[in-house]
């Protein structure tokens, strides 16, 4: 999505907003960031900064580690364990080195370009960060717009590596910039349809906290949600938008812009240390994302088995049992990329565009009729 | 409420801030900065580095992104519509309407998809890939032209050479 | 450079942040895919499964100098490829270590005598931190390397004053 279309549809969203159809939940709604209220303004955004930094430092740092742990049980050996009880620290490790160690900017680059394009792919991530629920309450800022402007500010993400690639003046980042590029922006075709298709089955609501309290109920407090409830047309369609996640977030077995035994690291080609990092983070930090962003549109939700609805949205204890039960559900899904990337062999560039126009562009067309005429 | 999203802006310029202030505490500690000559040039395997790489790119990516285009701006005009889709006094006029407009994405896919604009491989893809329903990638048929005869030899013995592997035994 | 290298004298503080780096950087010593000679099928053998070198912290294999800091010199060094060394060498970012693996990298090997076009010892080319012997050496041996190498960090200095050699410590 382009952010010219975004704020367009931001002026026609704010009607809809103003006339108080929307009651907006989030942690610090009160707290008027700038102006009104003064200090507390200033005290909400500095909270918000915290969490947001905290958790995307504190999220790769696991999935890092689980990953690596992971990759070694997979391949039948131990994985790190000399850092730490069981090399919990590993990732932390590898932090401070990276902080520690030397930052070169090549001179044949472009020095602006290059500097700014790893601040580029965070400020996406830290602002979709910024929007996503983990309870009812639980959203920094709770947009009526939700999912629309997360998919908007990911694919800022696309702006920075080509960024990265072009400012390298290096063979091997621009190669690899250029195939993510038409990567990441072919997988978001089928991925915005599978969005639509959520939109629809829930009632037209864009907010991804209304989107899992519509999942309350049903057989179980399991039977409304989406791929449970609209089982022919949402089941394929989370296939479709796990896979073209998988592809966006450039994990394996769509890992072709940084395929080692061809273009070396892709983009991040020239980029050592501290800077090299950013990237690193970024990746894990959006695979956090884009599997809570599933889990909110196709896997219920905060909703839990035997739980009744109700009882997650309010108080203390449900609002704590709604945030692991999304935690857990997002964990998994994660662990389900990291489980496919060592599993399965990379595919070949033509056969990643075939997968995806040829494909799920066509399946995820099919999706979306079907679920109109199933929501009619 | 404009508020919100000012928030969001503010927590994206931050993203940007967060690096650099990273790249400043790093710098202030003890971090190495040591450069040279050596060190400063572009990496390419351990040689020299050949050119620049501020190149022209292959067609084929702008293909993808025309498509891109299309398809994303598509979708980006869905999202009201998908909005107002469960509002009971529109259900029908909805329905038809949404029918209409994916209708016609649809179709451009198609058109796409028949013009070969989808293929990843495109020096085969012409003539090739619509007509004969061959994947673009099978190189068997292009073999076949090149190192084996058009028709089979009549009688016995070996296979008389074609041109086109032995052209200098052509006049023969 | 930063501001505080090597300048502070060394006390409680400053000796637990230069422990701090070192553990850092000896946890996490990730080595450049780079291999020359059958030595590299050896080095292979250590990331595989049997041997294991993510134990250490050390399985992340980088394409590129610009996010390794370990290259291990696994193999016989041509002078044609001496030059290719010097400059991924000096690609790396500080602070870097090279492993010299095997005899032809340490000092030439079988090819010393005669051996027209190899170099005799690839530290004449690049400082070696670690020499590992063996033609080529074993698993073990290379493991045993890393190790050497990870004593040889622990002893950096950081943010402490390097203390004169041979002055009573």
């Amino acid at each position: 999505m382009s952010v010219t279309s975004v704020c367009l549809e931001l002026g026609a969203s704010l009607g809809h907003v103003q006339d108080g159809s929307y009651d907006s939940r989030g942690l610090f709604k009160d707290w008027d960031w700038f102006g009104r209220e003064g200090l507390w303004g200033f005290v909400g955004m500095a909270l918000s900064l915290a969490i947001i930094v905290g958790v995307c430092s504190v999220v790769p740092i696991l999935f890092v580690w689980v990953e690596r742990r992971g990759s070694g049980r997979i391949h039948q050996r131990k994985g790190p364990n000399r850092v730490g009880p069981f090399g919990l620290l590993q990732t932390l490790a590898d932090g401070i080195k990276l902080m520690f160690k030397e930052d070169i900017i090549p001179a044949n680059a472009s020095r602006f370009l290059f500097m700014i394009a790893p601040g580029l792919v965070l400020a996406g991530v830290f602002a979709a960060f910024a929007l996503l629920p983990l309870s009812s309450t639980g959203v920094i800022v709770d947009a009526p717009l939700g999912i629309y402007i997360i998919a908007a500010v990911l694919s800022l993400e696309v702006i920075g590596v080509i960024m990265a690639g072009w400012a390298s003046n290096n063979k091997w980042a621009i190669l690899g910039a250029m195939r993510e590029a038409a990567q990441m922006i072919s997988y978001e075709v089928p991925m915005g349809l599978c969005i639509l298709l959520a939109i629809i089955c829930h009632d037209g609501e864009l907010s991804l906290r209304a989107m899992s309290e519509n999942q309350a109920g049903g057989f179980l407090n399991v039977g409304n949600w989406l791929i449970f409830s609209n089982p022919l047309f949402a089941f394929p369609a989370f296939v479709i938008f796990f896979i073209a996640c998988l592809a966006n977030t450039k994990r394996a077995p769509f890992d072709l812009p940084e395929a080692e035994s061809e273009l070396v690291s892709g983009f991040h080609t020239e980029y050592s240390g501290i800077r090299f990092s950013f990237f690193f983070l970024e990746e894990y930090a959006s695979m956090f994302l884009v599997s809570a962003v599933t889990v909110m549109m196709f896997l219920g939700g905060w909703n839990i088995p035997f739980v009744p609805g109700e009882m997650l949205t309010g108080g203390f204890v449900g609002e704590v049992l709604a945030i692991g039960s999304t935690l857990v559900k997002t964990f998994f899904l994660v662990w389900v990329m990291i489980w496919v990337r060592w599993t399965l062999p990379r595919i070949r560039v033509d056969q990643v565009m075939t997968l995806c126009y040829k494909y799920l562009t066509p399946l995820a067309f099919l999706c979306l009729l079907g679920s109109c005429f199933w929501e009619a | 409420m404009y508020y919100d999203y000012l928030n969001i802006a503010c927590l994206a310029v931050f993203g940007v801030v967060f690096v650099w202030l990273n790249m400043i505490a790093g710098d202030l500690l003890f971090r190495p900065h040591r450069p040279n000559d050596l060190k400063l040039s572009t990496y390419e395997c351990g040689e020299e580095a050949f050119g620049s790489s501020w190149i022209r790119f292959d067609m084929r990516f702008y293909s993808v992104a025309l498509i891109f285009v299309v398809f994303d701006l598509e979708i980006a005009f869905l999202f009201p519509w998908a909005s107002v889709y469960a509002d009971p006094g529109l259900q029908g006029i909805v329905l038809i309407e949404g029918l209409v407009f994916i209708g016609i994405l649809f179709l451009g896919l198609v058109y796409v998809w028949a013009k070969g604009d989808l293929d990843w491989i495109k020096a085969f893809s012409e003539g090739r890939a619509i007509h004969t329903g061959q994947h673009p990638a099978d190189f068997s048929e292009r073999r076949r032209a090149l190192y084996e005869p058009d028709e089979p030899s009549v009688g016995p013995g070996p296979a008389e050479p074609t041109d086109d592997v032995k052209p200098q035994e052509a006049g023969t | 450079m930063g501001a505080l290298d090597h300048k502070l004298e060394p006390t409680v503080l400053t000796t637990t942040v230069d422990r701090l780096v070192n553990w850092a950087r000896r946890s996490s010593v990730w080595p450049m895919t780079f291999g020359l000679a059958c030595c590299a099928i050896e080095m292979m053998a250590v990331g595989a499964a049997h041997h294991d070198l993510d134990r250490f912290g050390s399985g992340a294999f980088r394409a590129t100098p610009r996010q390794s800091d370990l290259m291990i010199v696994a193999g016989t060094v041509s002078f044609k490829m001496a030059e290719l060394i010097k400059r991924l060498y000096e690609q790396m970012p500080d602070p870097k270590y090279v492993l010299a693996m095997g005899a032809c990298a340490t000092g030439g090997g079988p090819y010393y005598k005669y051996g027209y076009h190899v170099v005799k010892g690839i530290d004449r080319v690049v400082p070696v931190d670690v020499y590992v012997g063996g033609c080529p050496p074993r698993p073990e041996a290379l493991l045993d390397g890393l190790m050497a190498l990870q004593a040889k960090i622990d002893r950096q200095h950081v943010i402490t004053k390097v203390p004169i050699i041979g002055a009573a410590t």
